[in-house]
């Protein structure tokens, strides 16, 4: 414990445990850690297996004030050795604190709350800090205590708990649940009130409309102009729904009066009838109507494929005017193709500290190569990787947000990797 | 330099096989982890220390998420460069 193993002592145990001479052991030892000075100072990269490995960091000179005589001095800039050990290694020193994890801590958490948990749990000391001694029989009724009193008490450890691991929700929990049913309840209630057609219609529209939505609204403003009634009202998807399947070419708009009719005379009825009129008439409007909206349906979802495949026509030619744009814009910034070979020595962090004065923005580099890199910790050397202009990603070491958008963006490359 | 060429390497120079250079070079190791895990200091002359350190725990604030979070204490392996090495790499 705490003490320091010098090399003759290193040599016997080596000598020990491989039944080696001493004699061979020290050479060993001399001789493996001369080569790897060598290497070192060479300015290569030594990896050794079950210890872990050497590299060499250049640390730039950087300015500083003479602290005693208050004038500008350049600190100058070395070489540093630095040491990563093995998994092994590094897992085997670290054994007393394995069983630990990194936890996020719960703000919300207040030493109220923390008193309530105590609460929970009787106290195995006294005031004066002596253990209390209780008898078995005791704890064993004091669990059926816990076992009947807990269900109230319960829930709110299981709470605590959840935040400890994930985060504050308990309170936004609450609402959401609330938030649910309300939604899912809307929709039940609206069915047997405003016929099911409507909501089917609703359903396959907005579906469609999600679908081909962005080449509606672009191609046809007038027609679109009648998609989201037709979407809102009720009583405009049915008459639609006739004209198109007694005329599919004609425009819906002329037709719509003349089914609308149609429509309103079943709506009154529907006033006088819950108490005159015989269940089974209701049973067969209730299928009519059913048939209604599954045609109606079919109907809206016809007439936007018609426009969406308008829609697509007229894209097409827009995407092949944005393509011609976009390569004009490539042709010019060709020329200007900035690109950077990966070594052993070399890695993004240090080019992007090359040409952008910050080891941050390695993610850009690594954003505009990820084609050619998978792991942005392991680049292979000899990739010769595309250094993306500054103003391309907003690049700016001297800005605080800029830098802090890169920190976050690699963190969570890393997490993600 | 990877870990084959280095055993090849000090194989060479010592005039033995690369077999026994390994087996020699895993009872380093297995004698490194061994002291290390007792937070025993190995000391290598004129190039340098393997120490082991505590960390403390810590609380880091999450740069994603913006969530408090405690970080366990742990034992690091590190390492001290020996002022011959440091002078010459300089």
């Amino acid at each position: 414990m705490y003490s320091k193993i010098t090399l003759v002592e290193l040599v016997d145990l080596i000598a020990e445990s491989t039944s080696t001479s001493k004699r061979v052991c020290e050479l060993f030892v001399r001789e493996l850690f001369a080569t790897v000075s060598q290497a070192l100072i060479d300015g290569e990269k030594v990896k050794i297996k079950g210890i872990g490995t050497f590299a060499i960091t250049r640390v730039k000179s950087r300015k500083s004030v003479n602290v005693a005589q208050g004038g500008a001095i350049e600190i100058a800039g070395y070489n540093r050795l630095t040491f990563t050990p093995d998994k092994a290694l590094a897992q085997a020193v670290n054994h007393a604190f394995a069983q630990f994890e990194t936890i996020t801590i719960d703000d919300a958490l207040t030493d109220e709350k923390l008193a309530e948990i105590d609460k929970t749990y009787p106290s195995l000391f006294n005031e004066e800090g002596e253990r209390i001694e209780t008898p078995v029989e005791e704890s064993s009724s004091g669990e059926d205590q816990s076992s009947v009193a807990s269900p109230a008490e319960e829930p709110a450890i299981i709470s605590v708990e959840e935040t400890v691991h994930g985060s504050s929700e308990p309170t936004l929990e609450a609402p959401s649940e609330t938030a649910a049913p309300e939604v899912t309840e809307e929709p039940v209630t609206d069915q047997p009130e405003s016929t099911h057609d409507e909501v089917s219609i609703d359903d396959v529209g907005l579906k469609a409309l999600e679908a081909f939505g962005v080449p509606v609204h672009a191609v046809s403003p007038s027609e679109t102009q009648h998609k989201p009634m037709t979407v809102e009202n009720n009583t405009e998807p049915e008459p639609e729904s006739t004209a198109v399947t007694h005329d599919d070419a004609q425009p819906a708009a002329p037709d719509q009066e003349e089914p609308d009719d149609g429509f309103f005379r079943p709506a009154p009825r529907n006033a006088y009838t819950p108490t005159q009129e015989q269940i089974s008439r209701q049973k067969s409007r209730k299928n009519l109507r059913w048939l209604w909206g599954v045609l109606a349906a079919l109907a809206v979802g016809l007439v936007i494929w018609l426009i969406a495949s308008l829609g697509g026509k007229t894209d097409k030619d827009g995407d092949s005017s944005l393509a011609v744009a976009s390569d004009s814009i490539v042709a010019e910034a060709e020329p200007a193709v900035i690109t950077d070979t990966v070594t052993s020595q070399i890695v993004l962090s240090t080019l992007s500290d090359k040409y952008y004065d910050s080891p941050w923005f390695w993610v850009y580099i690594y954003e505009e190569n990820k084609a050619l890199i998978s792991n942005p910790d392991n680049v292979p050397p000899g990739t010769v990787v595309v250094i993306p202009p500054a103003e391309k990603y907003g690049i700016d070491a001297k800005d605080p947000k800029s830098l802090k958008k890169a920190q976050y963006k690699s963190w969570e490359i890393l997490k993600g990797k | 330099m990877d870990n084959k060429k280095l055993v090849k390497t000090v194989a060479a120079n010592m005039g033995r096989t690369t077999a026994d250079v390994e087996k020699l070079l895993d009872a380093l190791a297995g004698v490194l982890r061994t002291r290390c895990s007792e937070m025993d200091t190995v000391s290598i002359p004129s190039f340098g220390m393997f120490e082991p350190r505590k960390r403390n725990e810590r609380v880091i604030v999450s740069p994603g998420s913006g969530k408090r979070m405690l970080v366990p204490p742990k034992v690091v392996v590190g390492f001290k460069v020996s002022g011959v090495l440091k002078a010459k790499l300089k």
